[in-house]
């Protein structure tokens, strides 16, 4: 009995030690995020994790480089013929992965689907200015606005307008993006074991730079420690998101590489301003200067990213650099608290999502605010159900970020600060004012550069004052390679190419 | 033996028919998760873009502006066909992601089981045959504090010590490689190891002190023979439906163990869902559980049965 | 089965059976330990467990912080010793819904059987259909997350064994010829009830739901560590393991001692409720 045992344990351990080695010499480049993608239906959830992936397997007509200038995608040219038409002509020797060459009906096909009501693409809203998408030859697309609209074509780089296979699509149905997913991009979608990883394989008749990579697989770690052991330990040779805490022993690993990258975002407390008592600009100002961000950035965020004065980051173009924002004086917090009639404070909620570092960030504010008399209660949501409720204004505050990933001024304050974007589609906080709505609909109209820049200064001042938002940070990306790993630039919105990357 | 077989077939039919009953109302209680929920479902699925006529069409086509029951019963019918609909999320169909998810559990809770049985079964023996030796008493303790130990706080000591200090074995994901299932299978067999053990243990005492084994120490027999041959054969038949009990355990310690470890496994796709708001996907997989909770526990009961009137026919 | 005679003949020898279990007294003292802790935080907590110190945060243990501080800054002791009242309070709260609503249900069942008795435990069988701590989880994704929902669903998750152990109790007790024979010659349910039904059922009861509390403080850490319990900044044991769990590398303690805490309270429960099985019903197997 004891003998069978011992030889049963010993196969079972043997069993269990066992690595499967793969012969092979194949390149795999192993790439890790926080989460799995969604759908990769760029007009399925528009999340960074799907996008990531996305980036890879699709094309869009232009392409934003690292320094936010536009350069020829799978269009070659395109002309400006009035203010509200432009014409793309595309490359001629773009085929999908399937073999079908890419034409001028592809590209109507996937604008119409993704401004199709009936598709409720979650990112129909970057393409909002289309007001129609025609064929002029096979080779030729015209797009006309609704208005002049200046920063046209950061929004047509964009991954959501990654341009699909209408005959593909079509017969997929509802399994698109799914078990379904061909591109023209330099990856070929391989297999998705959900939960897991993705698998790419190499396109070899890319258009562009082919890849140098075999396979691409990307995989989900949700736990920051974890993403860093992993990237530590050669079970990953890019990992993106490295948490503050885990970001002093990877400086120090000579096998790993930090990348630091000035991100797009902002980071930010939004009040509910139509509701008692945030709709009161004092209570407002009190409470930015009752918060002592540096220590946050400082404790929470260890040095990722600096602290906002703006709600625009410094990187997006149109940023004004002269905002000094709020100086952390709890007296004079409690000075304008009672200005507005609060001198005992109020009871309040926070609400963020369960992102471990806004959690953070949340609990110190809460703590902050206790200081001048404001007892808050933190309420951690999920993201979708978070999304849908601050949308409807059920909140008193909440943390959220926005990445103005096309890099212009418009995309990081049109949607957060005018009027017509109240709700889901971005203005979260339900403030405005109807000078700062002049500023953003000229400007997005006005075509001339110093013009503009002028217009957002004064629209972000007015912003800074009247204080919809606690304002919080500018983030700063930051991610580890392995040392053997070239060619990796992470780009400012947070997404990435790896047709470039050379694993050694 | 036909006789045998025959009742043998009965009573496995009228365990199957009584299994109806209990599955429509875990059916009633999974549909009706939906509907408890504060929150508009259309809302949740079309998320922050949503205009009023796009909710509109949704909450047509999902049914939601019929009458419950009658939700109800087209939920039902289309679910007994196994189709739960679409991910709210990644409008993947469920059945497909449970189909995708369900061997990743189940080769996990394999695993559990198999290591689980090769440990917790010896200690039983040992600590039986000498009790309230030292041994017996650590080996005891030990097994209580496994049964009641956080499988979460668990796994985070083993990716501690085995991950994160020794770099031994991966903390996180299942890519082919039985590495990957070290830690995760450690996590989950605790608790089995310990309830199979404590159960060996007691049972075998039961059995040492009935009157045959008695008789045989009276007759002089080698006591390791008493042990294997007798005691062990009689007492491992209440310990093999244990095993089966642990089924509850191990989808309970699933749901935890595959969170922590980014196993892709049903139990992390529950806390997922839920997580989410993902309903197809919640109500989906609560069927999965309790479909294969009980079709284990049939099992379980088949097998004791099976086995038990052998025993009294052997020994009476 | 003749009860009468043996509740009196339990009282004397529970204390000694009770001492001679040399496991049970160990639990016993772990228990009282955490007990008095619990009770006596706010005058044995040496901090504020929500008084944040962010210039004082993740430091190992010493004279000040005899466990180190959290991400926060926060004393660890004192947030243990106040999680203490949580799971304690979780543990009562729970076990009381179960033993009221599944002893009553249970009572019910055993004491009127027929259609009552096949109503009431179809339901159970229901309700065991899903492993406790999934009905717990399903339960709570209709609720939504915070502490007291968890105790509402752990205390629902946790119904049907008390009424199982309820209804065999009663029909064990009815089998015997004087409840027969009081039934007989008129005696009013709640008398035939409280007189020999409650006092037969208390024994086992008692035992159950010493078992029981150590799996319900683990059922509602596990909930609160996958994030649908406790909310900041209240210092419950699960919630502690989740969010300190990111900082591991940088200082283990506070992840470890939380988890100490729960191991230490479910264990010595379980040793008290093994102990009291053996002493008060020795016949008594798992449930």
């Amino acid at each position: 009995m004891s003998k069978k045992l011992t030889s049963v344990l010993v196969l079972g351990l043997a069993m269990l030690l066992s690595f499967s080695i793969f012969a092979t010499a194949e390149t795999n480049l192993v790439v890790t995020q926080m989460y799995d993608a969604v759908s990769l239906d760029p007009h399925g959830e528009n999340d960074q994790a799907s996008a990531r992936v996305r980036r890879q397997i699709y094309d869009t007509l232009v392409i934003q480089d690292g320094d936010l200038n536009i350069i020829p995608g799978l269009a070659k040219s395109w002309e400006h013929v009035d203010e509200v038409t432009w014409e793309f002509s595309l490359r001629p020797d773009v085929y999908f992965h399937n073999g079908d060459k890419l034409t001028a009906e592809d590209v109507k096909f996937t604008f119409d689907r993704l401004r199709d009501p009936d598709t409720a693409a979650p990112g129909a809203f970057i393409v909002g200015f289309m007001e129609d998408v025609e064929v002029v030859d096979s080779m030729t697309v015209r797009i006309t606005t609704d208005g002049p609209f200046a920063p046209m074509l950061a929004h047509l780089s964009h991954g959501v307008t990654g341009i699909l296979n209408q005959s593909v699509v079509e017969e997929a149905g509802e399994d698109y993006g799914t078990t379904v997913v061909v591109g023209t991009g330099a990856f070929k979608f391989d297999s998705w074991s959900a939960g897991s990883h993705i698998t790419l394989t190499r396109n070899p008749d890319y258009w562009g730079h082919v890849a140098e990579v075999d396979k691409v697989t990307f995989r989900s770690i949700p736990e920051g420690t974890v993403r860093a052991i992993e990237l530590e330990t050669g079970g990953v040779d890019i990992a993106m998101g490295i948490e503050p805490i885990d970001e002093p022993r990877m400086e120090e690993d000579p096998n790993v590489e930090v990348l630091r990258t000035p991100g797009l975002g902002a980071d930010y407390v939004g009040f509910n301003c139509e509701k008692p008592p945030f709709d009161n600009v004092l209570v407002r100002q009190a409470i930015n200067h009752a918060i002592d961000m540096d220590l946050i950035i400082e404790v929470v965020y260890a040095g990722q990213g600096v602290r906002a004065v703006s709600p625009i980051s410094p990187t997006v173009w149109g940023a004004n650099p002269d905002l000094e924002g709020y100086t952390y004086d709890p007296d004079k917090a409690r000075d304008l608290l009672a200005e507005a009639g609060y001198a005992d404070g109020f009871e309040t909620s926070i609400w963020t999502n369960d992102n471990p570092l806004r959690m953070q960030a949340a609990e110190i504010i809460q703590a902050d605010l206790a200081e001048i008399g404001i007892d808050v209660d933190v309420q951690i949501m999920e993201w979708g159900p978070y999304l849908a409720e601050t949308g409807e204004g059920k909140h008193d505050m909440f943390i959220l970020g926005w990445t103005t990933v096309t890099g212009d001024a418009d995309y990081g304050l049109f949607p957060l600060f005018h009027s017509s974007t109240y709700g889901p589609e971005g203005n979260r906080t339900f403030w405005s004012t109807p000078r700062v709505d002049e500023l953003l609909s000229r400007a997005r109209a006005n075509s001339d550069p110093d013009e503009r820049l002028e217009m957002y200064y004064e629209a972000q001042e007015i912003i800074a004052e009247g204080a919809p938002w606690i304002f919080m940070r500018a983030p700063i990306n930051v991610d580890g390679i392995r040392d053997n790993i070239t060619g990796f630039e992470p780009h400012p919105s947070g997404d990435f190419f790896l047709n470039t990357v050379v694993k050694n | 033996m036909a006789k045998g077989v025959d009742l043998m077939e009965k009573y496995i039919i009228r365990r199957l028919l009584m299994l109806i009953p209990v599955l429509l109302g875990i059916s009633i209680f999974a549909f009706s998760i939906l509907h408890l929920t504060p929150g508009d479902p259309a809302l949740m699925m079309l998320g922050e873009h949503a205009p009023p006529q796009q909710l509109e069409n949704l909450r047509r086509s999902l049914g939601l502006d019929e009458p419950l029951p009658v939700q109800y019963f087209n939920w039902l019918s289309r679910a007994v066909q196994l189709d739960f609909g679409r991910s709210l999320r990644s409008n993947a169909l469920v059945i497909n992601e449970i189909a995708n998810y369900l061997p990743n559990t189940a080769q996990l809770a394999g695993s559990a089981v198999f290591f689980s049985v090769l440990i917790g079964i010896p200690i039983g023996i040992i600590s039986a045959v000498r009790p309230n030796s030292l041994l017996d008493n650590v080996a005891m303790v030990g097994a209580l504090a496994g049964v009641g130990m956080p499988a979460f706080w668990q796994a985070i000591m083993f990716i501690l010590i085995f991950s994160v200090t020794l770099g031994w074995f991966p903390s996180s994901g299942k890519l082919g490689g039985a590495a990957y299932f070290v830690l995760p299978t450690m996590t989950l067999a605790t608790v089995s190891t310990a309830s199979i053990a404590r159960m060996t243990r007691s049972a075998m005492l039961e059995v040492i002190s009935q009157d045959y084994i008695r008789t045989a120490r009276s007759k002089g027999l080698n006591e390791r023979r008493i042990v294997y041959r007798h005691a062990l054969r009689n007492a491992l038949i209440p310990v093999v439906t244990i095993i089966g009990l642990q089924a509850g355990a191990l989808m309970t310690g699933a749901v935890l163990t595959e969170t922590i470890f980014a196993w892709p496994g049903i139990g992390r796709m529950i806390v997922e869902a839920i997580r989410q708001k993902d309903f197809p996907v919640v109500q989906g997989v609560i069927m999965t559980f309790a479909v294969s909770y009980a079709l284990i526990n049939l099992f379980v009961d088949i097998l004791y049965a099976y086995l038990d009137p052998k025993i009294r026919v052997k020994y009476k | 089965m003749e009860k009468g005679q043996t509740v009196t003949f339990a009282k004397k020898s529970i204390l000694k059976a009770m001492l001679r279990n040399k496991k049970a007294v160990v639990g016993a003292i772990i228990l009282l330990i955490i007990t008095l802790g619990a009770v006596f935080a706010p005058f044995l907590a040496p901090h504020n467990p929500i008084q944040q110190d962010l210039r004082n945060r993740l430091q190992p243990p010493s004279r000040d912080n005899l466990l180190g501080t959290d991400q926060f800054g926060r004393d660890l002791f004192s947030r243990i010793l106040y999680g203490g009242r949580i799971s304690l309070r979780i543990g009562f709260i729970t076990v009381g819904i179960a033993l009221i609503v599944g002893g009553t249900l249970g009572l019910i069942a055993g004491f009127y059987g027929g259609i009552l008795d096949h109503l009431i435990m179809r339901l159970m069988d229901i309700m065991l259909a899903l492993p406790g701590f999934l009905l717990a989880l399903a339960i709570i994704s209709a609720l939504g997350s915070s502490l007291e929902n968890v105790m509402i669903a752990v205390g629902i998750s946790l119904i049907p064994t008390f009424c199982r152990l309820m209804r065999a109790t009663v029909l064990s007790v009815r089998e015997n010829d004087y409840v027969e024979a009081a039934i007989a010659l008129g005696a009013s349910d709640l008398r035939v009830i409280i007189k020999y039904v409650l006092p037969n059922a208390v024994n086992p009861l008692i035992v159950h739901s010493s078992l029981t509390m150590a799996s319900s403080i683990l059922f509602a850490a596990g909930l609160s560590f996958l994030g649908m319990g406790a909310q900041p900044p209240t210092p419950e044991w699960g919630k502690m393991i989740a969010d300190n769990r990111a900082f591991i590398r940088a200082s283990h303690y506070i992840v470890t001692f939380p988890g100490l805490a729960i191991v230490l309270s479910v264990l010595s429960l379980n040793m008290v409720g093994d102990g009291l099985r053996d002493a008060l019903d020795p016949r008594m197997k798992n449930l």
